[in-house]
């Protein structure tokens, strides 16, 4: 368990979260789908069981978020590659905890996390370019903007977005 | 086996190739490396000149929920000049684009390794930007990687 703040821990996942995680992508499924394109394809508990017995098997450690005692979100590890000493960092919250700087708080312990424990040397974070909300968390943390990846992700009803690809280096980190 | 030239012919890697593999490149592990690639959506192809086997041209970090994978190509210095890879590129990009049904092609190229970053600026490839210490080298220390990408409609064109 991560305390956050008073208000927000971070608990590593676990089989038991399955419920809670595919309820809110469930109750909040035109919120979530606009960004999160597997949303459309997570129609019961099942199809979320199957995505964290896969996370669970890899080094990509992935934790529940909650504020005030209450399931808010997931943050975790993505493509981390310990030959190269890089991860990517990943991320939602349900359209009810915004606005309450849950998510940049949380993301930061992540950061302190990979370059502090993990010996991680870059993490990424990668946002597509239309979803202002997500990108002001790189930007706020002092990530550099890279560049633009271009048709990265593909979203609901099959549309392409460009990505927005930004970096924070251990260096940097230890400069903040 | 994919056909490029009279004298290029790419071979899909399998697991007889592991001794040719490890004269070409002095590489350790080399089971470990095709058995490890084999199962993925992440094919392999060894590259044959004049019938001898010469390199190595393939995918990496294939995702089909997003159509979009990366080319990485290695090719001994003795077959160095002769456009081998820019042609098995051209042959492995029309392969991915027509066979596996990809949108979007990267490559990655160390920022210093002109004749590596070649291959996508002469292919038509767009430069994206600069992956910061994307790489770690042998002597641990951190390279810059250049990013560009080829996305399936500026394929189209160009043919």
């Amino acid at each position: 368990m991560i305390q956050v703040s008073n208000d927000i821990v971070l608990n590593p996942l676990s089989v038991d979260d399955i419920f809670k995680i595919f309820n809110t992508l469930n109750d909040e499924r035109e919120y979530m789908r606009e960004w999160l394109p597997f949303v459309d394809t997570t129609n019961e508990a099942e199809d979320t069981a199957n995505y964290v017995n896969f996370v669970l098997q890899t080094e990509d450690k992935q934790f529940t978020i909650y504020y005030q005692n209450k399931f808010v979100g997931l943050i975790g590890f993505k493509g981390t590659d310990t030959t190269n000493n890089k991860t990517e960092i990943g991320y939602w919250l349900s359209q009810y905890a915004q606005r309450k700087g849950i998510m940049t708080q949380s993301v930061k312990k992540l950061i302190e996390l990979a370059f502090s424990e993990m010996g991680m040397n870059r993490i990424q974070i990668k946002v597509a370019v239309d979803n202002t909300k997500s990108r002001r968390i790189p930007e706020r943390l002092g990530f550099m903007e890279e560049g633009v990846e271009r048709d990265g992700e593909l979203l609901v009803d099959n549309i392409y977005t460009d990505i927005v690809v930004y970096s924070l280096l251990k260096s940097e980190f230890e400069r903040l | 086996m994919i056909q490029v030239t009279d004298s290029i012919i790419l071979k899909p890697l399998s697991i007889d190739d592991a001794e040719t593999i490890s004269k070409l490149f002095d590489m350790e592990d080399v089971i470990e490396f095709i058995n490890s690639v084999l199962p993925t959506d992440n094919k392999q192809f060894i590259i044959c000149f004049e019938s001898e086997p010469v390199g190595l041209i393939g995918f990496r970090d294939t995702d089909l929920a997003n159509m979009k994978t990366e080319i990485g190509y290695w090719l001994s210095q003795n077959a160095q000049g002769k456009g081998i890879i820019t042609q098995s590129a051209t042959a492995i990009l029309k392969y991915a684009f027509d066979e596996m049904g990809i949108n979007r092609v990267q490559i990655r190229a160390e920022i210093e390794n002109i004749k590596s970053r070649n291959i996508p600026e002469r292919l038509g490839f767009s430069f994206e930007g600069i992956q910061r210490e994307g790489e770690m080298s042998p002597d641990r220390n951190f390279l810059n990687v250049a990013v560009y990408s080829l996305l399936k409609k500026e394929f189209k064109q160009k043919l």
